[in-house]
């Protein structure tokens, strides 16, 4: 039982290692995970008929809106999902950019809503040059994140997880990187930009200053204009109303159902 | 195998707003499975990273599907621009909207934009899950399904969307009216709900197509029902236009 579980487990993070909006085949699946296409195909099948994948038009598979139900569950009976949602919301509106919220959680960076303004409407990132799985240390929310967390322990999920680009020297590359956090951890800042796509991201902070989460403005370059740094300070001022109202709060990431009638 | 990915499903089938976590003895028992069952399952769902354990021992949703979510939602340009044109509505009408599909036999509202005045309603807090017939989200998304699908399942449902505060929701429609409702569903082309779900409250909505004119999801607005009553041509005549821009977009 376990062993099935598993490859559907593997199967699963298949849909989400490359790129965003993949559909593989039966095939495409068994080759990546060693197994007979017969096989694959049959647990294929099972997973579709509990909603957790889709077949698409073209016989291809991609991930079910069963887990959409299950991400809402957890996400919006958070305690800081109704204040990261209109902070969210704000600055999209205002940007006319995409904004989203994201952590760690077990080393991987979980972004817990996106939405998208105006400009970023049919924007999708370029999923080729940024990796979506795993530590994603080098988008400007991961920047951020890693940034707060103990140099002994970044290291440790290097070596683990690699940065993530194709670089050969690695040494001088993880030596940089522990450069970059600490500036981005001296600017409360950071910023990427790969020509076609710029992000932007802000701690967001708890009791004792911990950082809990990363507020983010993305699009195209192109929407950002030439004046990035109002929209720096759009987001810091963002983060420091977000922070001030998560403060309240003993345990942002803890869920509060609501009570059923009487 | 298939057997596993059953079980697999049904135990995941149980993580709902009604109960949101499970110990591994409750899930037994709720399921009628053995315990040593009930306990591989549950503990091999959070070895792949689907579940997790909180500190009482208890199983609930981990962050990580969050990723999954994502993802199917960013890769569906349907879903994006179904966000941008529930903004677009939030912000002329000043009411909330949302998006809703029919999944597996339950009505599922999505990318709900909750507005900040506080008199509004919380949608997600009253129809999050379950066959919600009496919706307009519902009858727009059941119109579409065969009629053998539907009565199957109203003769399953014994009782409605048993988190909403009213004790209206808890009245299932009988397989005769809720017919001729699907058809006049079908005809006017959207669907409105009036103190059906809760009291004082209506929501309207209308369908998504797909190139075949399958009805994939549902766009609508919720608002007090005397609201919906005053400006019912209005709310009807933009969400037909919503929809049918919508029904453009590839899934």
């Amino acid at each position: 039982m376990q062993n099935t579980i598993l490859k559907a487990g593997k199967a699963l993070n298949l849909f989400n290692l490359n790129r965003l909006g993949i559909e593989l085949t039966a095939a495409e699946i068994a080759r990546q995970l060693n197994e007979p296409t017969s096989t694959v195909h049959d647990l294929l099948h099972s997973m579709v008929s509990i909603g957790l994948l889709e077949v698409t038009g073209k016989g291809r598979y991609r991930l079910g809106w069963e887990l959409v139900r299950l991400s809402h569950l957890r996400y919006f009976y958070t305690q800081c999902h109704a204040d990261v949602h209109a902070s969210l919301q704000r600055l999209a509106n205002e940007t006319a950019l995409g904004a989203h919220y994201s952590l760690l959680e077990n080393d991987t960076l979980i972004v817990l809503e996106f939405v998208m303004g105006a400009n970023c409407v049919a924007f999708t990132p370029n999923s080729n040059a940024s990796p979506i799985d795993g530590p994603m240390f080098w988008t400007a929310g991961g920047r951020v994140l890693w940034a707060y967390q103990p140099w002994d322990h970044v290291e440790q999920v290097i070596a683990k997880h690699g940065l993530g680009v194709n670089i050969p020297n690695l040494a001088s590359l993880s030596l940089s990187y522990r450069e970059d956090l600490v500036q981005v951890r001296q600017e409360g800042f950071a910023e990427r930009s790969n020509g076609e796509e710029r992000s932007l991201a802000v701690p967001v902070f708890h009791l004792n200053q911990n950082v809990i989460g990363a507020l983010s403005l993305f699009g195209p370059t192109q929407a950002f204009g030439s004046d990035v740094q109002q929209y720096r300070e759009r987001l810091i001022q963002a983060s420091q109303q977000l922070s001030d109202q998560l403060r309240k709060m003993d345990d942002p990431y803890a869920t509060l159902y609501p009570t059923k009638p009487a | 195998m298939l057997g596993t990915i059953q079980k697999m499903g049904k135990v995941l089938k149980q993580f709902t707003l009604d109960h949101p976590d499970w110990g591994v003895n409750e899930l037994a028992l709720h399921l009628a499975m053995p315990r040593s069952t009930t306990h591989d399952l549950l503990k091999s769902l959070a070895e792949i990273g689907v579940l997790t354990q909180n500190v009482q021992g208890r199983y609930h949703v981990s962050w990580q599907v969050m990723r999954f979510a994502q993802n199917r939602l960013w890769s569906s340009a349907l879903a994006t621009q179904a966000h941008q044109a529930m903004s677009q509505l939030r912000q002329f009408f000043r009411v909330t909207s949302y998006f809703a599909i029919l999944e597996q036999d339950q009505v599922l509202f999505l990318l709900s934009n909750i507005d900040s005045q506080p008199n509004l309603l919380d949608l997600t807090h009253i129809v999050y899950e379950g066959a919600s017939f009496n919706s307009a989200a519902g009858k727009v998304l059941w119109a579409g399904r065969s009629w053998a699908d539907i009565e199957k399942k109203l003769s399953e449902t014994e009782t409605l969307s048993s988190a909403a505060p009213s004790a209206a929701s808890t009245q299932k429609p009988s397989p005769e009216s809720y017919r001729v409702v699907l058809q006049r569903t079908q005809t006017d082309g959207y669907a409105v709900s009036l103190d059906e779900v809760v009291a004082d409250w209506g929501d309207i909505a209308v369908p998504i197509l797909d190139k075949q004119q399958r009805v994939i999801a549902a766009i609508g607005l919720i608002m007090p029902s005397q609201q919906l009553l005053d400006q019912r041509q209005v709310y009807q005549q933009s969400l037909v236009d919503i929809g049918a821009k919508l029904s453009q977009t590839k899934a």
